[in-house]
């Protein structure tokens, strides 16, 4: 037997409408890039990235259409990456837009993503092997990820007792 | 704040695209991983944001029916899990359960707070099969991100107490006449001094007195050797007995006459104990006694008694084996009947209604398995014998007269009765019925009471026996006779 706060609920059921429409308008972008650039095997794999936003968690969604785009696209331009990402973008980011703050954390997320693009394509350009790219997005992620962390640990005050 | 096994998954979807980026020597799914990193860097900067408040922001709640339960008993318990704000977060608790407690399982137990929920309880029975105090752990509340990817726990809230009481009487009533006694049982003199503790008199010193018992303050003030008396107290040779016939059954499960008077009987035996007054039990079913226990003042007799007094439950009134069981004072009764038959007088036509009823009665009296117990008892104890009674008013001439026999000889008697009308189950449906039998009864135990060295008490349930005085004071304001 339990109860539960309705009103609160309708408000979150617009996030997901909203949510939906992000994804769908990523899935449409995927599909139009990939057709555009690929062809008919780019049209195939578009359709198949976007049935798998709609079944898919976003983040796998978004990782599949990354190995689509590898097959489909072979050589594709910066242009057309840019164009693809976009849409993919949209898919990844689709679920934080029935979230409290929605706006804020996509346009965060969107903003890190084009950090961390803006460091790893022109140093794939210019560096090689190509290992050292990965290993330096790697490095980066998870020193910004152990600093959010000690930024927690700040927040709630268990930072006092440790050794300098 | 704790990564879930979502999180680490994504990850892994991360490491996927940079293996796949190096074994395809292709940049472009680097930047896939990019997107991935992205994402989880915001997802754990939200989540540490909002992990932060929530010591604040979430409260649980453990609410129980009742601070005391009864072993055995369903105890209803409500667990409630509430946020100042909704938000995007999801909040899950598992009621806590005490230690010993039999309570239903996880799942039945757990309260979840979606998306935008604010409050969200469950209610639940608990049962405890032992008694005692059991404390409720703090109830922990997980609380995970929108994504699903951190997860924080806490445990916030009361831990309410709750004290489980062993299955039987907990309003137990031992008085006259309505009035709770205040003293039952307690320190006893022989009225005879000697030497002892308690200071009696003073007296003058007499020849053969001890030379050690001389008062000297008393001969400084009177100028004569004087000499202190004490109180000499005595140990009480004590036999219960009991009552556990069919009758004592009547009356709910764990509250019924036998449980009543079994725990008048459990405290008879520390009363006892604590004085170091030799305690004997004879307990008494249909068919006879069931137990027989002289008085002894040992440690173990005292658990011994306590021991049976638990174990006894009514027996069947099937067991009656007093048939053709016919007194001495039968034949006497007959032939006493015969003479005032053939007597006109004045004074035998007065004494002839006694005589006419006295052969059935006291073949009834004499075949009472409680009387013939008290008879038996009073055969093998010689010397001044304390007897506790505890029975019901069911079989009340039998009663009387088990009581003047304990108490002949200068024996003393202590009669606990359990008034039948207060354990009926419809007894109290109509309360002036059932005031006129309490009235009866009362009469009863004055009677018993009238008696030289008895003392009668009423054991009864509190809360019925304050209902019926209740309606009986009402019916006595209305001016009807009580």
């Amino acid at each position: 037997m339990s109860r539960s706060d309705a009103t609160a609920r309708s408000n979150r059921s617009g996030g997901r409408v909203r949510g939906t429409r992000l994804s769908g308008a990523g899935a449409v972008a995927v599909v139009l890039a990939f057709g555009a650039f690929g062809g008919l095997a780019g049209l195939a794999a578009g359709v198949a990235v976007a049935v798998g936003s709609l079944v898919l968690p976003a983040t796998y969604a978004f990782a599949f259409g990354h190995v689509a785009l590898l097959f489909a696209l072979p050589s594709p331009t910066l242009r057309q990456i840019a164009a693809v990402e976009l849409g993919l973008a949209a898919v990844l980011v689709s679920p934080m837009a029935g979230t409290d703050g929605g706006r804020r954390l996509i346009a965060a997320t969107a903003l890190c993503f084009v950090g961390l693009a803006a460091v790893v394509a022109p140093a794939s350009l210019a560096v090689d092997p190509l290992w050292t790219v990965a290993a330096a997005l790697v490095a980066l992620v998870a020193a910004l990820s152990y600093g959010v962390h000690r930024y927690e640990r700040l927040r709630l005050g268990l930072l006092e007792g440790e050794e300098p | 704040m704790r990564a879930t096994n979502r999180y680490w998954t994504t990850v892994a979807v991360g490491g996927v695209l940079v293996s796949l980026a190096l074994l395809a020597a292709r940049p472009v799914a680097l930047v896939g991983a990019a997107g991935i990193g992205a994402w989880l860097l915001t997802t754990q900067f939200v989540a540490a944001e909002r992990m932060a408040a929530v010591p604040d922001g979430v409260s649980a709640s453990v609410s129980v029916e009742s601070e005391r339960a009864t072993v055995d008993r369903e105890l209803f318990v409500t667990f409630a899990v509430e946020r100042d704000v909704p938000s995007g977060d999801r909040v899950e608790a598992v009621a806590p359960l005490p230690a010993a407690a039999r309570g239903p399982d996880r799942g039945s137990r757990t309260v979840r707070l979606g998306p935008g929920d604010h409050r969200a309880s469950t209610t639940f029975e608990l049962t405890f099969p032992v008694a005692g105090q059991f404390s409720f752990p703090r109830p922990r509340v997980s609380v995970s991100d929108w994504s699903g990817q951190f997860e924080e726990s806490i445990r916030c809230g009361d831990a309410p107490e709750v004290t489980v009481e062993p299955l039987g009487p907990h309003d137990l009533h031992v008085g006259r006449g309505g009035e709770r006694a205040t003293a039952l049982y307690g320190e006893h003199a022989t009225d005879q001094a000697g030497s002892g503790l308690i200071p009696a008199e003073i007296r003058r010193y007499a020849p053969g007195d001890s030379i050690s018992r001389i008062d000297w303050n008393a001969t400084a003030r009177f100028d004569h050797p004087h000499v202190r008396e004490f109180e000499t107290e005595t140990d009480r040779r004590t036999a219960l007995v009991f009552d556990h016939r069919a009758s004592m059954a009547l009356g709910p499960e764990g509250a019924s006459m036998l449980d009543y008077a079994r725990e008048v009987a459990l405290w008879y035996s520390h009363a006892t104990e604590q004085l170091d007054d030799p305690l004997g039990l004879y307990t008494v079913g249909d068919g006879g006694t069931t137990t027989e226990r002289h008085p002894s003042g040992t440690s173990s007799q005292y658990q011994r008694v306590r021991d049976r007094l638990y174990e006894l439950t009514p027996t069947s009134a099937a067991d009656d084996g007093s048939s053709g069981r016919v007194g001495r004072r039968t034949g006497r009764g007959r032939t006493l009947r015969g003479r005032l038959r053939g007597d006109d007088s004045a004074f035998a036509a007065r004494l002839r209604p006694f005589f006419e009823s006295t052969d059935g009665y006291v073949r009834r009296v004499t075949s009472d398995p409680l009387y013939a117990a008290v008879r038996r008892q009073r055969a093998q104890l010689r010397g001044t014998v304390w007897t506790a009674l505890v029975t019901d008013d069911s079989r009340r001439a039998e009663t009387l007269e088990t009581v003047r026999l304990a108490v002949a000889d200068g024996n003393y008697a202590l009669v606990f009765l359990t008034p039948r009308v207060l354990y009926e189950g419809a007894g109290l449906a109509e309360l002036e019925p059932a005031y006129h039998r309490y009235v009866e009864f009362e009469e009863f135990r004055r009677e018993l009471e009238r008696l030289p060295r008895v003392t009668a008490f009423e054991v009864a349930p509190n809360d019925r026996l304050s209902a019926l005085l209740d309606a009986g004071r009402g019916e006595r304001a209305e001016g009807a006779p009580p």
